[in-house]
C-alpha cells in the first residue's frame, strides 16, 4: 500500500480553485520535490497533506486513512512538518524546542521519559546541533534554528517528513546541509521525505522523484530528466532554459537564458523575420536593438571574429562565417541566400564593400529580384564605402531601381513597429 | 485576626487567579501586553457591577449576592460573546479574539459610564469597586470563590502542556498534535473563570495579570507548565502585601488596593514599553 494516495483532489480557500484534479500516489521511502512557481497551489498541496486543510473535493490517504480525519495526536505520531514560518517569540532553549517534538508521544503533562531524551538527543545530534543545545532559540542563526526546527520534527519520530521550502532564507552552504541531512534521513533510515522547492537544480540534484504544478494542476510527474525538461519550464514558468546533463551526477541542469523582452509571447503580432548583411561591427548594434525588441534573426557572411559574429554568437543568432581575410566562397555565400530567402526582410548595414565582401552585396540583389524586401542603411553613402573601383555602387542602383529602399536606423525600427 | 485572616487568603486567591489568567492569556494571545482584562472581561463585569448597583437590584444566586453575581456573569458572558464573534468557519483566529475583545470592551465601558452619569450618590460605591478593594469582603466572598476558582484551575493546569506548544503558533502547535481549538476553547474557559470570580469578589484589580507574568517569566523561564502556577504564587504574595499595604498606609482611611497595584505596575508598564519598542506588534493570528 502506497505511503499518501491523493484522489481527484481539488481544493479552494473561497471561490477560486487552487487546486484541481491532483491524483497522487508516493510510497515509503520516496524522496519527493514539489516544484511550481509562485501561487501555483504547492504550499497548499503541502497543507492538505498535513491535514491542516480538508479536501473540498477528492480525497487524501496517508495509509488507510484520510489525513484530515485521524486525531490530531496520532497523526503527529506519522507526520513531521516543517513549515514555512515558526513564530520563536518566547525564549525556549534549542533544546526545550526540539524536545516539544515528542508531546504527541507523551501523556498530559509532558514529562520526558529517559527514552524521549535520547530521542532529543538524537536529533539534535543528527542535526549537528549537540553542542548548541543550550541556548537560547533567539541566540542561533537562521541556519542553525531551521535545523532546530527539522530536528524537532525528527523527534516526533514520524513516518514522513513534509517541508515548506526549507531552505528559502538560507546561504548555500546551509542549503546544502540541509539538503545533505535530508537524504542522509532518507537512505539510511528510510524516512520519506516531501518537500517545496524553488530552487530547480537542488530539487534535481537531490530528490528521486519531482512533482511539477501549474496552477492548481499536476503539469508532470516523475524523474528529474522526465520533469525537468525545456518544454515543462517554459509552459510553466514562462520562462526560456537550456538544460544540460550535469556530469558530477547526471543530472539535470537548468540555466536561465537572457529574456527576449516584450514581445517574445506576441511574436506572430510584431516579430520579424530578418536578415542582416553586416561585418566588421556594423550590424552589431542594430542586432542587440532587434533582438532586444523580440524579432527573429539571421546574419552573414560575416568573417569569422569580427564583432558581428561574436555579437551573433553571444546572442545565439544563427549566423553565417567566414575564415577572415579571404574572399567569401560560394558556398556561404549560397548558405547566406537561403537565410534571406526564409526572412520577411533583408537589411544591409552600413558596411563598407570591398573585393572580398562584395558578394554579400550581390545576394542582396538576387532575393530582392525574387521578391523580397531589402532595406539599406545609409544607402547614400554608399559612394564612400565603395572600395571596389564601382561595382558596389553599380550594385546599389540596380537595387534601387527594383525597389530596395533607403533608410535610416530609426526609420527601420518605426516601420517594424508599425508593422508596414 | 480573625478579621485578617480571611482577608490575607483572599488577597491570595484572587492574586493568584489574575497571575495566572494573565499568563494564560499572554501565552494563548502571543503578546506579552495582554492581561486577564483584555478581552473584555473587566468591560463586561464592570457593566454588571453597574447595573446592580444603579438598579439596586438585591437578590441572592446560589449565596451570591446581586452585585458579584452580576459582575460575574457579565464577564463570563461577554467573553462568550467575544469567542463567538470572533469564530472565523469554525475556528477562532487569536488576533480576531483579540480585536473583538477590544471593541466590545470599548462598547461596554461606554454603556457604563453612561449609566454612571445618572447615578450620582451611588458613584462613590461603582468608583471604588473599578479601582478593587477588599474592604469588607471576608470568610463568606471566600467560600464563594473557591468552586470557581478550583474549576478554572483544573482546567488550565490540564492544557498547560500545550500551551506550550500554542505559543509556537497555531500551525506548528497542530503539526505537534494539539488539538488547536480545544485547547483554546478550555484555556479561555478556565482563564475566564479564575478572572470573573476574582472580579466578583475585589472588583478590578489592574496589572497584577499584566506585571506579574513578565517579572515570572524572567525568572522561572517561558515553560509554561512552571510559569502560569508560579505566576499563582507570585500574584496571590504581591496582591497580599498589595492589601496589607493599602490597609496600613493612612489608617484609618483605607485605599483601594487596585490603586497600589496600578502605580507599582504602571511605571513597570512603561518600562517593558521602552524595553520592546514596538517588537512584538504584528506579530498575531
Amino acid at each position: 500500500m502506497p505511503l499518501y494516495r491523493v484522489e481527484n483532489l481539488d481544493f479552494s480557500y473561497g471561490e477560486d480553485p487552487v487546486l484541481k484534479g491532483i491524483n497522487l500516489t508516493i510510497e515509503e521511502g520516496d524522496f519527493v520535490g514539489i516544484l511550481g512557481p509562485n501561487g501555483s497551489g504547492k504550499s497548499t498541496l503541502l497543507k492538505v497533506m498535513s491535514g491542516l486543510l480538508q479536501p473540498k473535493k477528492g480525497r487524501v490517504f496517508l495509509g488507510e486513512n484520510e489525513v484530515h480525519k485521524i486525531p490530531p495526536g496520532e497523526r503527529a505520531r506519522q507526520l513531521g512538518v516543517v513549515p514555512q514560518e515558526t513564530y520563536l517569540d518566547f525564549p525556549f532553549m534549542l533544546e526545550e524546542v526540539v524536545a516539544m517534538g515528542r508531546y504527541p508521544h507523551l501523556g498530559w503533562w509532558g514529562n520526558l521519559r529517559y527514552k524521549d531524551m535520547e530521542i532529543v538527543e538524537e536529533a539534535l545530534s543528527t542535526t549537528g546541533l549537540l553542542e548548541l543545545r543550550h541556548r537560547s532559540i533567539h541566540q542561533l542563526s537562521g541556519g542553525e534554528r531551521q535545523r532546530g526546527i527539522i530536528a524537532r520534527a525528527l523527534a516526533q519520530n514520524p513516518r514522513v517528513l513534509l517541508l515548506d521550502e526549507p531552505v528559502s532564507n538560507l546561504d548555500i552552504k546551509y542549503q546544502q546541509g540541509i539538503f545533505e541531512l535530508l537524504l542522509k534521513l532518507n537512505r539510511r533510515e528510510g524516512l520519506t521525505i516531501i518537500l517545496i522547492s524553488h530552487d530547480l537544480n537542488l530539487a534535481s540534484q537531490y530528490c528521486k522523484d519531482l512533482i511539477l504544478l501549474d496552477r492548481g494542476q499536476l503539469k508532470a510527474k516523475g524523474s528529474s530528466e522526465e520533469v525537468l525538461t525545456p518544454e515543462n519550464i517554459s509552459q510553466v514558468y514562462q520562462v526560456e532554459v537550456d538544460v544540460e546533463k550535469w556530469s558530477p551526477l547526471e543530472k539535470p541542469r537548468i540555466n536561465l537564458r537572457p529574456p527576449k523582452e516584450e514581445n517574445k509571447t506576441q511574436k506572430g503580432e510584431e516579430a520579424w523575420k530578418i536578415h542582416l548583411v553586416g561585418g566588421g561591427g556594423s550590424a552589431w548594434r542594430l542586432l542587440k536593438r532587434l533582438n532586444a525588441a523580440g524579432h527573429d534573426l539571421t546574419i552573414g557572411v560575416v568573417n569569422e571574429g569580427d564583432t558581428d559574429s561574436e555579437g551573433a554568437r553571444e546572442l545565439k543568432i544563427p549566423c553565417v562565417r567566414e575564415i577572415p581575410f579571404n574572399h567569401i566562397s560560394g558556398e556561404k555565400l549560397d548558405q547566406a541566400l537561403e537565410m534571406m530567402l526564409k526572412a520577411d526582410l533583408v537589411v544591409v548595414t552600413e558596411v563598407p564593400f570591398g573585393r572580398g565582401n562584395i558578394g554579400n552585396l550581390e545576394m542582396a540583389l538576387r532575393a530582392l529580384k525574387k521578391g523580397k524586401k531589402v532595406f539599406v542603411i545609409e544607402g547614400e553613402n554608399m559612394e564612400n564605402r565603395d572600395f571596389t573601383g564601382g561595382e558596389a555602387l553599380k550594385i546599389w542602383e540596380e537595387m534601387k531601381e527594383n525597389g530596395a529602399r533607403d533608410i535610416s536606423p530609426r526609420e527601420l525600427e518605426q516601420i517594424l513597429k508599425e508593422g508596414a | 485576626m480573625r478579621l485578617r485572616l480571611p482577608r490575607l487568603l483572599l488577597g491570595l486567591i484572587v492574586g493568584g487567579a489574575l497571575g495566572m489568567a494573565g499568563g494564560v492569556f499572554q501565552g494563548l494571545l502571543r503578546n506579552p501586553m495582554a492581561d486577564p482584562y483584555l478581552v473584555g472581561i473587566s468591560a463586561g463585569a464592570g457593566f454588571g457591577a453597574v447595573m446592580a448597583m444603579l438598579f439596586g437590584w438585591n437578590f441572592t444566586v446560589f449565596g451570591l449576592g446581586s452585585l458579584p453575581f452580576l459582575a460575574f456573569a457579565g464577564a463570563l458572558a461577554t467573553v462568550f460573546i467575544v469567542y463567538r464573534l470572533a469564530r472565523v468557519g469554525g475556528k477562532v483566529p487569536v488576533t480576531s479574539f483579540l480585536l473583538a475583545g477590544v471593541a466590545i470592551g470599548f462598547l461596554l465601558n461606554a454603556l457604563m459610564s453612561l449609566m454612571m452619569v445618572g447615578m450620582g450618590r451611588d458613584l462613590h460605591r461603582v468608583f471604588y469597586w473599578l479601582m478593587g478593594t477588599f474592604s469588607g469582603r471576608g470568610w463568606n466572598e471566600l467560600r464563594l470563590l473557591i468552586p470557581y476558582f478550583s474549576l478554572g484551575f483544573i482546567l488550565i493546569l490540564w492544557q498547560l502542556r500545550n500551551l506550550n506548544l500554542l505559543v509556537l503558533g497555531e500551525e506548528a502547535a497542530l503539526h505537534l498534535g494539539v488539538n488547536v481549538e480545544r485547547t483554546k476553547v478550555v484555556l479561555i474557559t478556565g482563564a475566564s473563570l479564575l478572572t470573573a470570580s476574582a472580579v466578583a469578589v475585589s472588583g478590578l484589580i489592574g496589572f497584577v495579570g499584566l506585571i506579574v507574568p513578565h517579572i515570572m517569566r524572567l525568572l522561572i523561564g517561558p515553560d509554561h507548565r512552571f510559569l502560569v502556577p508560579f505566576c499563582g504564587i507570585a500574584g496571590g504574595v504581591f496582591l497580599m502585601w498589595g492589601d496589607t499595604l493599602a490597609r496600613s498606609l493612612f489608617p484609618p482611611l483605607e485605599i483601594p488596593v487596585g490603586i497600589i497595584t496600578a502605580l507599582a505596575g504602571g511605571p513597570f508598564f512603561l518600562y517593558l514599553l521602552r524595553r520592546h519598542q514596538g517588537r512584538y506588534f504584528g506579530q498575531g493570528g
